[in-house]
């Protein structure tokens, strides 16, 4: 591994738009930011795969394997492999915990999936090379944080339901209705797409 | 091949918004794990689906409607070696999507940042270039890339068409104190042989009419009562013809921050030395042999014509024309121009052309522009050898150049020519032999 700082002639002020890359043997050099986004996939898989040990009372061992994924697909970013990793990843969840239950380690593994899934999506629109604006990375990070914050809404909701605290009534079923409606409002395109 | 002319500006359209595999997989994994949680009854697949669907839905809201299009500037088409210029990148319209511009590598171009890559903030992004040589190029691909919120749709790369930009040599440092031999023109800093308007003190003779009375020197005047003036020498301008032979580039190319090459030298003094002359109101005339489409440059003056000269001189591609006899571009030269021929004298066809120049009895100066460091330090025996035969033989040329009368002096910068050219102008105004007819 080699790492290199840009030089050159252009020497008119400092540079706050490059920065230091590495080159793992004769691939293509790596800016330290893309670095960064990949080592955060893992800790967001390694805090996923903590909550699913704990909400599932223990796994394989063979599991934790999966963490290293987001680091050895670093080059991939864009393509289908985040899907595939976090599908497994949501399958493994699927299948360990316990049917019917609702862990609070839930929320945690939420806030995980969601790094995880950003990491991936920062990382693809830059390319290996490049770096990230302090202003992308604080947008990015309200982005998450919000989104982030729909989990414990969504498991408080979930828990009261399932306690019998909030029942189902008609009400719910209009308020529900009513925002599948809307959802498909938002979602439409104007104009309509035409059949192929 | 017409030369590549300077384009600053380009622009055009990026292509359509696009759904990326992030979009993809925010919308697959949400709604996956919000059916297997209503039909396998796991609320807690609810709650890690629900960070998910809120990217997917907002990347979906969010993104551009509009086909977006780039618009594309270099600040400066026409560079000096070692100048920089910004390209900047303005998308229309500048909406807040983020993005970045990838500027390829190109020989001869430094980037800043030096990956080429530069973020597009607020629709506006920016690449500074320097350009290491002299020569006419395209500054490299030009990429646009533009993602929406949560990178959920994406435009490009997009290629946007090239730019070029013609880097001018940068002259070596020159001047020259000697003057000019044979000046013939109106105007121009060369001291005439005869009397006239100028500068240069020749005598005080007594008052002709015509004279100007603010050339009346009173004290001579008013001592010998009757009035004299004081008579200059006229300023007269010269033809300067520099013939560059670009039929090598002899050494590793290194650009502005390394060693040069013979043609780097060649083309670097051809540049000091018409920006001397013209500097000095002299007219010039730049001939390349060897080098192919390099528009025939008429006598001129003035800084327009230094640019002119500086424009061939970026246009030179070595050895591009190798079937040149230099013979067109000698032709109709002005039998008093002073004629300088820069060249390493490597091809004999150069040798050739001085030879002729100075049999026509035309004042011929050869400048050696062949590097010291190409022969100092040969990297193998074998190399060592190769010089030295090449030397030999280049010895001989130089010999026979000198034998008939014509100076060959190396390049070293200012004051180069001074010696030759005191010379050359003490020869023309000594007395001759003619034959009495």
């Amino acid at each position: 591994m080699t790492t290199a700082r840009p030089r050159g002639g252009v020497q008119d002020g400092a540079d706050r738009t490059a920065w230091r890359t590495v080159r793992f043997g004769k691939g293509r050099p790596w800016s330290l930011p893309q670095l960064g986004l990949a080592l955060t996939g893992v800790a967001s898989a390694v805090a996923f795969l903590l909550c699913l040990q704990a909400a599932s009372g223990g796994f394989d061992p063979v599991w934790w394997a999966l963490a290293i994924v987001p680091l050895a697909t670093l080059g991939f970013a864009g393509s289908a492999a985040p899907l595939a990793f976090w599908g497994l990843m949501l399958a493994g969840w699927f299948l360990l915990t316990p049917s019917g239950s609702l862990s609070a380690w839930s929320v945690p593994a939420a806030v995980a999936l969601a790094v995880g899934h950003a990491a991936a999506a920062l990382s693809a629109t830059t390319p290996p090379a490049g770096g990230l604006p302090v202003r992308v990375v604080r947008t990015w990070a309200g982005r998450v944080v919000l989104a982030a914050l729909t989990a414990p809404a969504v498991a408080a909701l979930a828990g009261a339901l399932r306690s019998g605290e909030l029942e189902a009534s008609p009400a719910a079923y209009v308020i529900g209705l009513g925002g599948l409606a809307l959802g498909v409002f938002l979602l439409r395109t104007d104009p309509p797409a035409e059949p192929d | 091949m017409r030369p590549l002319l300077p384009r600053t500006t380009s622009s055009g359209p990026l292509g359509e918004w696009t759904a990326t595999a992030a979009h993809t997989r925010a919308v697959l994994l949400a709604a996956g794990a919000a059916v297997a949680a209503v039909l396998g009854r796991r609320p807690d697949l609810l709650v890690l689906a629900a960070p998910l669907t809120v990217a997917a839905v907002w990347g979906h809201l969010a993104r551009p409607r509009r086909a977006p299009e780039a618009d594309v500037t270099l600040g400066r088409g026409t560079l000096r070696e070692g100048d920089v210029a910004n390209v900047v990148v303005r998308v229309r319209p500048a909406s807040d999507a983020d993005g970045v511009i990838t500027l390829a590598s190109t020989r001869w171009v430094e980037r800043k940042p030096a990956s080429g890559i530069a973020p597009v903030e607020a629709g506006v992004g920016a690449i500074a270039l320097r350009s290491t040589r002299w020569g006419r190029r395209q500054i490299g691909t030009l990429s646009v890339t533009l993602s929406s919120a949560w990178g959920a749709y994406r435009v490009g790369p997009t290629d946007v068409p090239d730019l070029a930009t013609a880097t001018l040599p940068v002259p070596a440092a020159f001047d020259a104190a000697a003057p000019t031999p044979h000046p013939r023109g109106l105007v121009g800093l060369n001291r005439s042989s005869r009397t006239g308007s100028g500068s240069e003190f020749n005598t005080i003779r007594q008052f002709q009419p015509g004279d100007r009375l603010r050339r009346i020197h009173w004290p001579v005047s008013l001592r010998t009562g009757t009035l004299h003036v004081t008579s200059t020498y006229a300023d007269e301008d010269a033809h300067v013809f520099v013939l560059v032979d670009a039929f090598s580039d002899l050494g590793p190319r290194e650009g502005i921050d390394g060693r040069p090459t013979s043609l780097d030298v060649t083309v670097r003094a051809a540049g000091a030395i018409s920006e001397h002359f013209l500097g000095s109101n002299d007219r010039l005339t730049l001939r390349t042999v060897g080098a192919a489409n390099i528009p025939r440059l008429g006598l001129g003056s003035g800084t327009k014509h230094l640019r002119r000269v500086l424009e061939s001189l970026a246009s030179v591609a070595p050895a591009s024309e190798r079937r040149d006899d230099g013979q067109a571009a000698i032709r109709g030269v002005d039998p008093n121009a002073l004629c300088l021929v820069l060249s390493p004298l490597i091809v004999p066809t150069t040798v050739g052309l001085a030879h002729t120049l100075a049999a026509r009895g035309m004042t011929t100066v050869v400048v050696d522009t062949l590097p010291e460091h190409l022969t100092a330090d040969p990297g193998s025996v074998y190399e060592a050898l190769a010089w030295r035969i090449r030397l030999l033989s280049r010895e001989a040329q130089v010999h026979s150049l000198v034998t008939r009368g014509v100076p060959v002096v190396p390049w070293r910068g200012p004051g180069s020519l001074d010696h030759v050219l005191r010379d050359l102008s003490r020869r023309a105004a000594a007395p001759r032999m003619g034959r009495r007819r």
